[in-house]
């Protein structure tokens, strides 16, 4: 039998660090290959393809950048709740429900000049995200309710509203569950690189400006400090109730953004795939980034290089298109893993 | 009257799925460990139990199959939370994910798949000539009855034995119970893995004997429900019967709105079971403090390097 025994460390050098997570994602990497083995396709071929598939071509590139321009959105969803300790796991519902909120005001409302159009949009998928985060967010304040539990089953519901149109009074013509296609006034516009469209420069001003209002501005202060002592907030005269309120309708709303950014930018319609998953793997980038909102941008292209890839696993390869979720599940499970490494010097002793 | 009974029936049928992982999931809490995995968990139960009764078209394999990978799945959150002392919510978080992506992974053959042999329902001898009652509650099949003793057991095993006092002290006081004796990290890999294995079980009941099909994601949400239901019940087993079986009810009656003539969109009665599990919450939330809560769930357990 062998014992493990933990010793404290005294400091870790970023060096050290970046080392172990480094190791963490290959042995990710090596563990999805098993995976991939299994369903006998040559693993090695398998990680060149996705590498290649997302890197190799300005196409690949530009897909890419399409599938992290949502994941921006929602890793700061769950990233600027997770500063202040909570964990809002229902940004794929606040996703739905922006979406679903912005795509009433296309098919009710009137068109409006472009910029008009897409401000009164934007702001409206926000309000629609931020709507939906406010339930759980009362249920946590008023009832003291577990946020994880109530925005996860939010998101189910959320769903279910957004199917209740689509397959009853917003149905197409061919009676497919799906809007009829925007207008042009209310589509992103392109910015001239394959389909990445304008949602990338609202995401990117978004980051700094979170990063600015987290770390330098007397809200982030108290955003930070509630999520790193609750008791230190309350000595320090924060209404933590008021900041809990304010960081769940500001994080739904951003999750809100993510929906518009897919409706508009890219599908240019509502239905039921403008995200395949989003809002989860959002969790897993702000987890990643510690919640800062530069590195949230590093890490949503990251696994916006694994989701593309598993794209082009499943069409080239024909592996199931659940490659991608498998390989975020590795990921996560790796690096949670090796949290310990970093804090501890791991050692194996055999017990006599 | 019929369709009462009807509901009624259908109740207890499923609320036995979401019975087996609370009963799972109480099991590992009352350790200590929060298994926010129990979704993927009862995902991967129901797509291997599925698996072998599609391929051995044996039905008690394909249980203990489910009941292993359970137990698998629940060894790596141990393994994650206890050893590594990792995050318990966020190595949940990845459980559910890893658990719904290699489900649909290595299920997508096994979609729309039917099943040869199937769990008959025995009507058990007399108590089944009961009017209404009997109908009921004693004409299903040998998993819906283990479902009725289960809770009991584990509430035995909880409450008057030395392992249920070792596993309550080691989610109440672990710095204490060691001190006592108690191999606390023992404790909590026996109670994360027991737990996975109904868990897994209630995934196997959901594909192999309630609806007899495997679709990806097929649990919708009950894996949270289950947690929910924990909540509820108290951490209490016995009244774990309470919480699965009207929460089966209930979504029931739901799903049954139309019989009664009341107007409601079809499509909106699929949140019904998500609403209900709010209102649960809301509901004990209302009704003060939960006593049973493990003072040292969630937590992890630093028993640092002694001797």
């Amino acid at each position: 039998m062998f014992k493990i025994k933990l010793e404290q460390k005294e400091r870790v050098s970023k060096r050290e660090e970046l080392i172990i997570t480094l190791s963490a994602i290959g042995i990710a990497f090596v563990l999805a290959g098993i995976f991939i083995a299994l369903n006998g396709v040559n693993p090695f071929l398998a990680l060149w393809k996705v590498v290649t598939s997302s890197l190799g071509s300005s196409y690949g590139i530009s897909e890419t950048i399409v599938k992290a321009i949502p994941l921006i959105f929602t890793g700061l969803a769950v990233g600027i709740a997770l500063n202040s300790k909570l964990w809002n796991i229902g940004a794929e519902g606040q996703l739905f429900f922006g979406a679903t909120f912005a795509t009433a005001f296309v098919i009710y409302g009137p068109v409006l000049s472009k910029p008009l159009e897409l401000t009164v949009l934007i702001i409206l998928g926000a309000v629609g995200g931020a709507l939906w985060a406010l339930i759980p967010a009362l249920l946590k304040i008023k009832f003291k309710m577990n946020e994880v539990i109530s925005t996860l089953l939010l998101n189910y519901v959320a769903i279910n509203i957004a199917d209740y149109f689509l397959f009853g009074p917003w149905k197409g013509k061919d009676n497919f569950p799906y809007t009829p296609e925007f207008p042009p006034e209310a589509k992103f516009s392109r910015i001239g690189f394959g389909r990445v469209h304008a949602g990338l420069i609202l995401a990117l001003v978004l980051v700094v400006l979170l990063y600015i209002i987290i770390y330098h501005t007397k809200l982030g202060y108290k955003l930070r400090i509630t999520g790193s002592s609750l008791r230190a907030a309350k000595y320090a005269g924060i209404n933590i109730n008021k900041i809990m309120f304010l960081v769940f309708l500001l994080s739904g709303a951003l999750a809100g953004l993510a929906g518009v950014s897919q409706v508009c930018g890219i599908e240019y319609k509502l239905h039921q795939h403008i995200s395949t998953g989003y809002g989860y793997s959002g969790i897993i980038v702000a987890w990643l980034a510690r919640t800062n909102p530069y590195i949230i941008v590093i890490f949503a292209v990251f696994l916006s290089i694994l989701l593309k890839g598993a794209d082009s696993l499943q069409i080239a390869m024909h592996l199931p298109a659940a490659v991608g979720v498998v390989m975020q599940a590795l990921i996560l499970f790796a690096i949670l893993g090796s949290e310990l490494f970093k804090t501890y010097n791991v050692k194996l002793i055999r017990r006599k | 009257m019929n369709d009462l009974i009807t509901i009624l029936y259908a109740a207890i049928a499923s609320g036995t799925i979401i019975l087996y992982a609370t009963i799972g999931e109480i099991i590992t809490e009352r350790s200590g460990i929060l298994n926010l995995g129990v979704e993927g968990i009862m995902l991967m139960g129901a797509f291997f139990g599925f698996y072998v009764a599609y391929t051995t078209e044996s039905l008690i394999l394909a249980i203990l199959g489910a009941a292993l990978i359970g137990g698998l799945m629940g060894l790596i959150h141990a393994f994650m939370t206890i050893t590594l002392q990792a995050n318990q919510v966020v190595s949940g978080l990845a459980l559910t994910m890893f658990g719904s992506g290699a489900s649909a992974f290595f299920g997508i053959n096994m979609v729309g798949k039917t099943l040869k042999a199937s769990f008959h329902n025995i009507p058990i001898p007399l108590l089944n000539k009961i009017p209404v009652l009997g109908e009921i509650i004693f004409n299903h099949n040998i998993l819906v009855y283990f479902a009725f003793i289960l809770p009991v057991i584990v509430w035995f095993i909880f409450n008057r034995t030395k392992w249920g006092l070792a596993l309550r002290s080691s989610g109440e006081e672990p710095l204490s119970s060691e001190i006592m004796g108690i191999k606390v990290i023992k404790v909590r890999y026996i109670a994360t893995i027991v737990g996975g294995v109904f868990i897994g079980i209630s995934g196997a009941y959901l594909s192999v004997a309630y609806s007899r099909l495997w679709v990806e994601g097929m649990t919708s949400g009950k894996g949270w429900i289950t947690i929910a239901l924990v909540i509820f019940a108290n951490w209490n087993p016995l009244i774990a019967y309470g919480g699965a079986y009207l929460f089966g009810g209930l979504t029931q009656l739901g799903l049954n709105l139309q019989k009664f003539n009341i107007a409601f969109p079809i499509i909106l009665l699929k949140s019904i079971p998500y609403v209900f599990t709010i209102l649960f919450l809301l509901f004990i939330s209302l009704k003060g403090k939960r006593s049973n809560l493990p003072k040292a769930l969630g937590e992890s357990y630093f028993r640092e390097s002694r001797g």
